[in-house]
C-alpha cells in the first residue's frame, strides 16, 4: 500500500522479517536499484516484503539513503577520506553484525553508493595487511580448528545417531502394542492362558 | 588485537566489490590466503597490461594495470659469497613484495614456476611475458628458464650480457613475438640474418647491419638504430617497393650524415606524391601499426609522401630533419 506524503512524494510500506510495516519515501526507495527494477513501474500494491531482512536493518538501509536523497547521483566509489560526517557517524554507530546486515541488505536492494561505501571501509579494514595477517582478520579457522571442528561435530553425530535408534527402538516396541486391538489382545492373552493349561493337563 | 572480520562468509559478489579496492600487492597477497581467494581473485579477471620477468642476479616478475602494480622479488636473499653459484630454480624459493622486503611464503612452499603459474592465474595473464635477461642471469640456467617460464612475447637480452649469453638466449628462446637486440653477437655475418629472417612482429636492433641485411628482414614492424647512409636507405626503398620484405608494415630510421641530408636524395627515383591536411589524418587513422606510432604522427610535424608498392599497396614515408644532418625515416604499409 502506498500512502501519499505530499502532492509530489509517495510514500510505500516496507514489510521487515518480523512483519513490522514502515514507510519510505519513494525518493529513498528509488535508490534501490531492486526496487526500481520490480515495483516502480507497476507500483506496489500493500507493504512491500523484504522480509528476508529485520526492520532494524533495513531502517538503517534507509536512514541512509533518505540521507542520500539530496545528494548528487552517484558516479562511482567515493573513497573513504571523502566521506562526510554524517556519513562516518552513520557507520561508525554500526556494531559488525548490524554492519554485515546492512551490506547483505544493500546488496539485495542493490543500492550502488552504500554497497560501495561499505565494500571501501571492509577494504581499508584489510589495506596493507600480508598473507598472515588477513587469514587472522578475516578469521579463517586454522588446520587445527578445523580439526577440533570435525572431530566435535563427528562426536555429536554418533550421538544423534544412538539417540536415533534408540528412539526407533522404543517406538518400534510401543507400536506392536499400540497397533493390536483390545479384543485381538484379549483373545492373544486367552490362547496363551489356555495352552498353558493344556500343557498343565497333559502333564 | 586485531579487529576480526568475517570477510568470507559474505556474500560472493560482494567479497569481489570489497577486493575490487585493493591494489595488485594486496589482491596478491589476499590470492594466497586460500584456494577459495584464490579464484575470487581470478575471478576479477584483471589481465594486467604489463607482465614483465626480469633476470639478472635475482629474478623480478612485476605486473601492472592502471590503477597499481606488483613487483615481485625472488632469490634476492642470495649473500654477496654464494651470488654467482648456480641456483635450482625447481627448488621452493620465497618471494618479497615490492621495496618494503616483506617476505612471503606460500603453503605448501612453491617454487618460481608455481609462482609464475600462480601469478598467471590470479591475474588471468593471457599473454605472455615479455623477459629481459640482464647480468647474472647465467647462473638460474639459460634452458631451465626456458623450460620454467615457457612461450615469451617479448625478448630482451641487454646489451651488459656477453655474446656467448645472448647467442644462449636467442637459441633458447628462439619464437618470440617481439625481440629486442642491443648488438649483433654473432661472428659470421649469416648468423645475423638468421635472426632477421624470423618473422617476428616486431624487431628493434641497435647493432651494424647492410643493405642485404635489411631485404632479409621478415618482420612486422622494425626499428634499426644505427643510422644507414642515404644512398642504403634510397636503395632499400626502391627494393621494397619492387617487392622484397613482404611482411614488413613498419620501418624506422635514422640517417646520419655530416654532409647534410635531404628529403629529395632519400626520395631519388621513387615516384610520390606529397600527403598534407585532412589526408593525412585520413592516412593516419588507417594505419594498421601500434598506436603509439598513430599518435607520433598526428603530434609531430612529420612530411608525408604517398607511394605505391608494385603490388599496389599504398604506402607513406614520413621524414622528419633534426638539426640539419639527422633524417628521421618512418615508411610504413597503409591498408
Amino acid at each position: 500500500m502506498t500512502s501519499p506524503a505530499s502532492s509530489s512524494e509517495v510514500k510505500y510500506l516496507i514489510e521487515s522479517s518480523e512483519g513490522n510495516t514502515f514507510d519510505v519515501s519513494g525518493a529513498a526507495l528509488r535508490q534501490s536499484n531492486t526496487f526500481n527494477a520490480m515495483f516502480l513501474n507497476i507500483g506496489a500494491d500493500g507493504p512491500i516484503p523484504f522480509t528476508d531482512y529485520n526492520e532494524a536493518t533495513l531502517k538503517k538501509v534507509f536512514e541512509y539513503c533518505e540521507h542520500s536523497v539530496n545528494e548528487e547521483n552517484y558516479s562511482g566509489p567515493k573513497h573513504q577520506d571523502d566521506l562526510s560526517k554524517w556519513d562516518l557517524n552513520f557507520f561508525n554507530e554500526m556494531d559488525q553484525k548490524m554492519f554485515i546486515d546492512v551490506i547483505n541488505a544493500s546488496n539485495f536492494l542493490d543500492i550502488e553508493r552504500l554497497t560501495s561505501y561499505c565494500c571501501e571501509r571492509i577494504a581499508r579494514m584489510l589495506r596493507g595487511k600480508n598473507t598472515q595477517e588477513m587469514i587472522k582478520v578475516i578469521t579463517l579457522p586454522t588446520a587445527e580448528e578445523l580439526e577440533a571442528k570435525q572431530k566435535v561435530e563427528e562426536k555429536k553425530a554418533a550421538a544423534a545417531k544412538k539417540v536415533a535408534e534408540k528412539a526407533a527402538e522404543t517406538a518400534e516396541k510401543t507400536e506392536t502394542l499400540e497397533e493390536l486391538p483390545v479384543q485381538q489382545l484379549v483373545q492373544t492373552t486367552r490362547n496363551k492362558l489356555t495352552r498353558k493349561y493344556l500343557s498343565f493337563s497333559n502333564e | 588485537m586485531e579487529p576480526t572480520f568475517p570477510l568470507l562468509r559474505l556474500i560472493e559478489n560482494i567479497i569481489i566489490e570489497v577486493i575490487k579496492n585493493f591494489p595488485l600487492t594486496q589482491l596478491f597477497e589476499f590470492s594466497l590466503v586460500s584456494t577459495k581467494t584464490k579464484k575470487l581473485v581470478s575471478a576479477l579477471e584483471l589481465k594486467p597490461k604489463v607482465f614483465d620477468i626480469i633476470i639478472s642476479h635475482s629474478i623480478r616478475v612485476n605486473v601492472s594495470n592502471e590503477r597499481s602494480d606488483l613487483n615481485l622479488y625472488f632469490y634476492k636473499d642470495l649473500n654477496d659469497q654464494n651470488v654467482l653459484l648456480p641456483v635450482d630454480i625447481t627448488l621452493p624459493v620465497a618471494a618479497y613484495v615490492g621495496y618494503e622486503d616483506t617476505r612471503i611464503l606460500a603453503s605448501p612452499p612453491y617454487n618460481f614456476s608455481d609462482w609464475l603459474n600462480h601469478i598467471q592465474s590470479v591475474f588471468c595473464c593471457n599473454q605472455s611475458p615479455k623477459v629481459f635477461f640482464c647480468q647474472g642471469c647465467e647462473k638460474f640456467g639459460i634452458e631451465s628458464l626456458k623450460g620454467t617460464i615457457g612461450n615469451i612475447n617479448t625478448l630482451i637480452p641487454i646489451d651488459v650480457l656477453t655474446d656467448e649469453s645472448i647467442r644462449k638466449v636467442l637459441k633458447c628462446f628462439n619464437v618470440p613475438s617481439k625481440l629486442h637486440l642491443g648488438r649483433n653477437p654473432f661472428e659470421e655475418a649469416c648468423q645475423i640474418q638468421q635472426i632477421f629472417i624470423r618473422n617476428y612482429k616486431r624487431i628493434v636492433f641497435h647493432g651494424v647491419y647492410s643493405l642485404d641485411d635489411m631485404l632479409l628482414i621478415n618482420s612486422e614492424s622494425v626499428e634499426f638504430h644505427h643510422r644507414p647512409t642515404q644512398k642504403q636507405c634510397n636503395r632499400f626503398l626502391k627494393h621494397w617497393i619492387r617487392g622484397s620484405n613482404p611482411r614488413l608494415k613498419y620501418i624506422e630510421l635514422a640517417i646520419d650524415d655530416p654532409n647534410s641530408v635531404s628529403r629529395e636524395m632519400l626520395l631519388k627515383g621513387i615516384h610520390c606524391v606529397d600527403v598534407a591536411g585532412e589526408e593525412r589524418l585520413e592516412i593516419c587513422r588507417k594505419l594498421l601499426v601500434d598506436k603509439f606510432i598513430l599518435n607520433k604522427f598526428q603530434t609531430l610535424s612529420y612530411h608525408m609522401v604517398q607511394i605505391r608498392r608494385n603490388d599496389w599497396t599504398p604506402a607513406v614515408i614520413a621524414t622528419e630533419t633534426y638539426e640539419n644532418n639527422i633524417l628521421h625515416i618512418c615508411v610504413f604499409a597503409v591498408h
